[in-house]
């Protein structure tokens, strides 16, 4: 088995953005969804998640309520504000320059 | 001869609010010029009070007290300083060194309560230091030396005064074997040389050192043993309380 | 709907905790649902969540931090403390508390009387335009000639107005009398001010001539006390001082001047004594946009242009154009900074007092702060807590002190020995408020970042290891330095007071010429009635002698025109046929027979006045020491002849009179002001005063009487002037020693508030120096037990514990006297007789400080002398 990556914090802030996009989410299901989407490569740890959670939040890109879960449990959604949806775009960009920036880098070093 | 150090039926009593404290009962004792006398007994027992008593540190409840065949009871404030200054040498379980001064300061220290030359001072200063090795260290800090070396340091500073008697409180409490056995030499030294020495100590290792060890329980004398052999003292043979 | 869900966490802090609770709960149970899935048994699935999810505690911590509210939560659980804190130990608090509050109130009521009669602008439209007109280098007035010329020529005014002095005068509305201030304008005064009449209207200048209608402008305050503020009151016809005037304005209550005038009658140029004097006090209001210094151009043009015409008298070079705020402050600026400074210094002393018992008790804190460090409080969280107890201490303080400056600010207000433009603008206004807040929030970042650095120097782990009883060094040091600091301020203060006393004394010492003990001077404005003519002021002035030597204990009375030391009343003199032998501005004074022996001024030469010197006699004048010796030098001046009127040949309209021969000469008498040299002065018998100028200028009375037994004669005295004429008014009737302390109020004010700040300040030190010293023998119980086992006496205990006091002392001696040889200099313009940096008084008031700080230093040093040498050596 492949050794999950951990995260870099800008970037679990980045991600933790995008799967909020298309709809409110509890904290399980955010950390469920990267795990699935990045096909297990990305593992969140919950040590960072809920702290980034809260910190989001304190920076009034995500906002929370309490609402029922698929099996009727109560439980804590986060859902992506305006600015936080602003905040989605600019670190999109940024993170793309970066990577291309990395990737070309990567490849002038191996030819 | 007349004794250097002469108890007679000297009570000590502390009253605080609540209980009197009866430390010292009735003790008599005599202390000649030259002798090494210890004294032993159980914690609480009022070693160290008797000792502080003998150093004129604090004045006894009742009896008398001929210190050289002058009578020190009943003096005041200065004048039992000035003979603490002249006739007595302490040594301290604790080493009881000023931190904010250097060896060779606290050395002089007892000198410069006698508006003793600054010269004449250094010089002594100088000379005990050589007696107990410490000369070396003159300039050094107490924080800076060992624990031994501290011992040695309050050791020249009681000798600096050219005392007549050294009282000693458990002066190796603090130090290891090695170090203790090393203070212990160099107070026997000293005896044989001549000096008077009343030292309080738990252990009987350094109280075979002595001429002579004093027992006291409950604030009496019980006991008293001298090198060649058991002496026992006539009226404390059996307590009357 | 953010910030509303911010205040929800900060006050249900519960319902926060139970959601975090519950969020890591669930997830939790996710986690478990899943293993359970991936075929767990519930108890591994149990466990196996457990050590995914991580340190629950330790991320539920994280957490926290990152909420929103954590900070404001953080401040309050800090602020709470902060007051527990101070509430466990009320004697610091209120040590604390009541020495910053004498800082912050001494400072704020300071503040107020700085920022109502320096800063706060003058309470007139665009009041930096208004300008007063003087003669260059000082704060003479101008002639009429000047003023008119002026007021006609200058292009840069906007308008000007002039004034004369107050007089108070007898209204009469009807049957209703009032005495009131009346202040003689031109009828630019008031647009110069900038202010119009709420009701009617200014002066016309019909009004303005010789001879034309009587007119008078009421301030509001008397249309109301007057005239019940009835609307009926223009037009009415009223009388002042025995004459027909018409009311014809009124002005708004907000109006205000520094002469405190309660009505305003047309000042006229009719070419009289007065005018061609320097006697027209001129104010002007700049054109918009006219600076000053272009001001000054155009009006150096314009006196050339005068000068070209009229001529000029030497020494006149110019026209001066003042600020009108500066010129009204400039007579006080200086006593105002210099005890604004003093205040300055006191705040200063006052933190450093706190800041010290703040750094002792952080000593006694430190193995709490350690234990807070080793549990892994951040270094600002303990920051701020420090702070919050700071800044709590500041806000009390300075709450207090503003209650203190309340009270203070009555007691200050009423001494100010100043004219003030009006008193009620020294209030704590707004801008005072602003002003105690920040001085009371700079005190509490003063004291709390001392407190601060010394515990963040704190090395974690030797505290912890070692206790306190190591640490405590670099607090002591700290303490020490603060206290050498408060003490070199204090001594600065200490030299600046002795200065300002040592010049009052000064002034005191200086002699006036006469002997003021038993002598009591009667006040008395003369009449109409009595002045009309001279013989009728010499009939009066008789009559009331008569009686009031009649009194018992009475043993002569004599007149004079002007008050001795405290008024002075001048003309021109020429010693006849020596034009160079003139005096412009000569002390000019009219006498009974027996003035000089009644005073006890000596007779030097011929004679003094007689019952035989009368209108009819031969004009004879009597001449003063100084004036003998500058006119005749060795030479006899009996017989001689000098001139009333003239100076240098020339004469004045209705003042120059024919030689008078002197027949007298009398030893020196202080003028005006005993910081003033002797002035020569010369005196005619009252019999032979000029007629007009006795009408226009000398209508008063001044009886001074010598008495011995004090109980009942200055009321017996003013009964005397009452039994010749029940309706004359006495103003005044004083031992002269009062009168010539009442001319010093000034520089007494400037000694007693310096003095009085001095001493506080002195006090606080004293204080802080006993703290230290205290300190220092407690921390050194243990040493002083070991002194006394090695045979110290009391004396040697005593020495060591002083000695730390005085080299600290002494430490603060040099520095203030550096510092005060630097700053007194500042002081010179209120000295009198001393330099700034007269030794004496430097020794003296060091000695004076050593000695508050020997006694500061006594008591803890004879604690130490009582330690019991047993119980500190058994203490370890
Ligand atoms: N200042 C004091 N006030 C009250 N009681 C005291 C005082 N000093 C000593 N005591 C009491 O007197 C008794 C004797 O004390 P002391 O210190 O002399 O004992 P010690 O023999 O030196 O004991 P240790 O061997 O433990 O040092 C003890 O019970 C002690 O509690
Ligand atoms: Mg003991």
């Amino acid at each position: 088995m492949e050794r999950s990556v951990d995260l870099l914090q800008g970037t679990l802030d980045l991600l933790i953005l995008k799967t909020l996009d298309p709809e409110p989410m509890h904290g399980w299901g955010i950390a469920q969804r990267i795990q699935q989407v990045s096909k297990d490569v990305l593992q969140v740890q919950q040590g960072s998640l809920y702290p980034a959670l809260y910190r989001l939040e304190r920076q009034g890109w995500i906002s929370s309520e309490w609402g029922a879960s698929e099996n009727n449990r109560r439980a804590k959604y986060y859902r992506l504000t305006k600015s936080g949806r602003k905040q989605l775009e600019r670190e999109t960009t940024h993170w793309q320059r970066f990577s291309t920036a990395v990737a070309d880098i990567l490849q002038a070093a191996s030819s | 001869m007349e004794p250097l150090i002469k108890l007679e039926g000297v009570i000590k009593v502390f009253a605080t609010e609540e209980v009197e404290t009866h430390a010292i009962e009735s003790v008599n004792l005599e202390i000649q010029n030259g002798e090494y006398v210890s004294i032993s007994g159980p914690s609480g027992c009022g070693k160290s009070t008797l000792l502080s008593l003998i150093g004129l540190l604090d004045s006894p409840t009742g009896g008398r007290y001929w210190l050289k065949g002058q009578p020190v009871d009943g003096l005041g404030f200065n004048e039992r300083a000035r003979i603490r200054n002249r006739d007595i040498g302490f040594i301290f379980q604790s080493f009881n060194l000023i931190g904010d001064l250097t060896v060779e300061e606290n050395v002089e220290l007892p000198l410069t309560y006698r508006g003793m030359a600054s010269s004449e001072r250094k010089r002594r200063v100088k000379d005990v230091l050589e007696r107990v090795g410490m000369a070396h260290r003159m300039k050094h800090y107490p924080a800076q030396l060992s624990g031994g070396e501290q011992q040695r340091v309050a050791v020249a500073r009681a000798l600096a005064g050219e005392p007549a008697v050294l009282l000693a409180d458990e002066p190796t409490g603090n130090l290891d074997s090695k170090n203790g056995e090393a203070v212990m030499q160099l107070l026997s030294e000293l005896h044989r040389r001549g000096a008077t020495i009343c030292m309080v100590t738990h252990d009987p290792r350094f109280a075979a050192h002595a001429d002579r060890v004093v027992h006291l329980t409950d604030g009496r004398v019980t006991g008293e043993e001298s090198a060649e052999g058991k002496i026992q003292k006539s009226e404390v043979g059996s307590p009357q309380s | 709907m953010r910030s509303l869900r911010k205040f929800g966490a900060l006050f249900h802090k519960e319902r926060a905790e139970q959601e975090l609770d519950d969020e890591m709960r669930f997830h939790l149970e996710k986690q478990i649902e899943q293993n359970v899935a991936a075929g767990m048994s519930a108890e591994e699935a149990r466990y196996a969540a457990l050590r995914q999810f991580g340190p629950v505690e330790a991320i539920k911590e994280e957490c926290r931090q990152n909420r929103a509210a954590y900070f404001a939560e953080t401040l309050l659980a800090d602020l709470r403390f902060g007051v527990r804190q101070l509430r466990r130990n009320p004697g610091f608090t209120a040590v604390a508390v009541i020495t910053l509050a004498l800082g912050i109130g001494a400072n704020t009521a300071m503040f107020s009387v700085i920022y109502g009669v320096l800063l706060r602008p003058l309470p007139y439209p665009q009041p930096n335009r208004l300008v007063r007109l003087t003669w260059p280098g000082g704060n003479e007035d101008l002639t009429a000639e000047q003023f008119k010329f002026y007021h006609d020529h200058s292009p840069v005014f906007e308008s000007t107005g002039a004034y004369r002095g107050l007089s108070t005068v007898k209204l009469e509305i009807g049957k209703s009398v009032h005495w009131i201030r009346t202040l003689p304008v031109t009828r630019g005064f008031f647009p110069a001010l900038g202010v119009n009449p709420v009701m009617g209207r200014n002066f016309t200048p019909d009004e303005e001539r010789s001879g034309g209608p009587e007119a008078v402008v009421l301030t509001h305050e008397l249309w109301k006390s007057a005239f019940g503020s009835a609307p009926n009151a223009l037009g009415r016809q009223v009388q002042l001082a025995d004459q027909s005037f018409t009311v014809v304005g009124v002005l708004p209550a907000w109006f205000k001047f520094v002469d405190p005038a309660d009505a305003f009658v047309p000042l006229r140029f009719t070419g009289s004594s007065a005018d061609s004097g320097s006697n027209t006090s001129a104010i002007a209001r700049l054109k918009p946009g006219v600076t000053l210094s272009k001001a000054h151009a155009a009006m150096a043009i314009v006196f050339k242009e005068f000068a070209g015409i009229y001529g000029s008298h030497p020494g006149e070079v110019g026209v001066a154009l003042i600020p009108y705020q500066t010129f009204l402050t400039g007579g006080y600026r200086p006593s105002l900074l210099m005890l604004f400074g003093a205040v300055g210094f006191l705040l200063v002393i006052a933190c450093a007092n706190v800041a010290s018992l703040l750094l002792a008790r952080s000593a006694s804190r430190q193995k709490e702060i350690s234990v807070r460090l080793a549990l892994g409080a951040s270094r600002l969280r303990l920051l701020r807590q420090f702070f919050m107890e700071s800044i709590l201490l500041a806000v009390a303080g300075g709450g207090a002190g503003i209650v203190a400056a309340f009270w203070m600010l009555n007691g200050l207000v009423s001494s100010i020995p100043w004219d003030l433009l009006a008193t009620d603008r020294i209030e704590l206004s707004i801008p005072v408020l602003v002003f105690a807040l920040l001085i009371s929030l700079a005190s509490s970042v003063a004291f709390g970042l001392a407190s601060f650095f010394q515990t963040s120097r704190l090395d974690l782990n030797s505290a912890l290891k070692e206790g306190w009883s190591r640490a405590g060094g670099g607090h002591t040091r700290m303490r020490k330095a603060i206290v050498g600091a408060q003490l070199a301020l204090s001594l600065m203060m200490l030299i600046g007071a002795a200065l300002l006393i040592e010049s009052l004394h000064n002034l005191y010492e200086q002699p006036t010429g006469f002997d003021s003990r038993s002598l009591y001077a009667v006040v008395t404005p003369l009449e109409r009635s009595h002045a009309a003519s001279v013989t009728g002021v010499w009939n009066f002035d008789q009559a009331v002698m008569q009686h009031m030597r009649a009194v018992p204990g009475v043993k002569s009375a004599a007149v004079i025109n002007e008050m001795p030391v405290a008024s002075q009343f001048n003309i021109p003199v020429q010693r006849a046929g020596h034009l160079e032998d003139s005096i412009g501005a000569m002390q000019f004074r009219t006498a009974s027979p027996d003035l000089f022996a009644t005073m006890h001024v000596p007779l030097l030469r011929g004679r003094t006045f007689t019952e035989a010197d009368t209108a009819a006699s031969q004009p004879v004048i009597i001449i003063s020491e100084s004036l003998a010796r500058e006119w005749w030098g060795s030479q006899n001046p009996i017989g001689d002849q000098v001139i009333l009127g003239m100076y240098q040949g020339q004469s004045f309209a209705g003042l120059t009179e024919p030689p008078r021969t002197v027949v007298g000469v009398v030893g020196d008498v202080r003028a005006m002001g005993l910081d003033v040299p002797m002035q020569p002065t010369v005196y005619i018998p009252v019999t032979q005063a000029p007629g007009n100028l006795m009408s226009q200028w000398m209508r008063t009375a001044v009886f001074l009487v010598r008495a011995v037994g004090t109980a009942g004669v200055a009321a017996a005295l003013r009964r005397a002037v009452a039994d010749v004429d029940s309706t004359q008014r006495v103003t005044m009737t004083q031992p002269m020693t009062e009168v010539i302390a009442g001319t010093v109020s000034r520089p007494r004010f400037n000694s007693i508030l310096l003095g009085l700040f001095a001493s506080l300040a002195l006090f606080l030190s004293a204080l802080g120096l006993y703290g230290v010293i205290s300190y220092w023998v407690t921390q050194r119980t243990h040493e002083i037990g070991i002194r006394m086992a090695l045979g110290a006496q009391k004396s040697d205990i005593l020495r060591m514990v002083i000695g730390q006091g005085i080299k600290l002392t002494l430490i603060g001696v040099t520095i203030g006297i550096v510092g005060a040889f630097g700053l007194t200099r500042f002081l010179s313009s209120l000295l009198y007789g001393v330099k700034p940096t007269d030794p004496l008084t430097f020794m003296a008031a060091s000695l004076a400080l050593l000695l508050v700080a020997l006694f500061a230093c006594f008591i803890p040093a004879r604690r130490a002398t009582n330690v019991d040498p047993m119980v500190a050596l058994r203490w370890e």
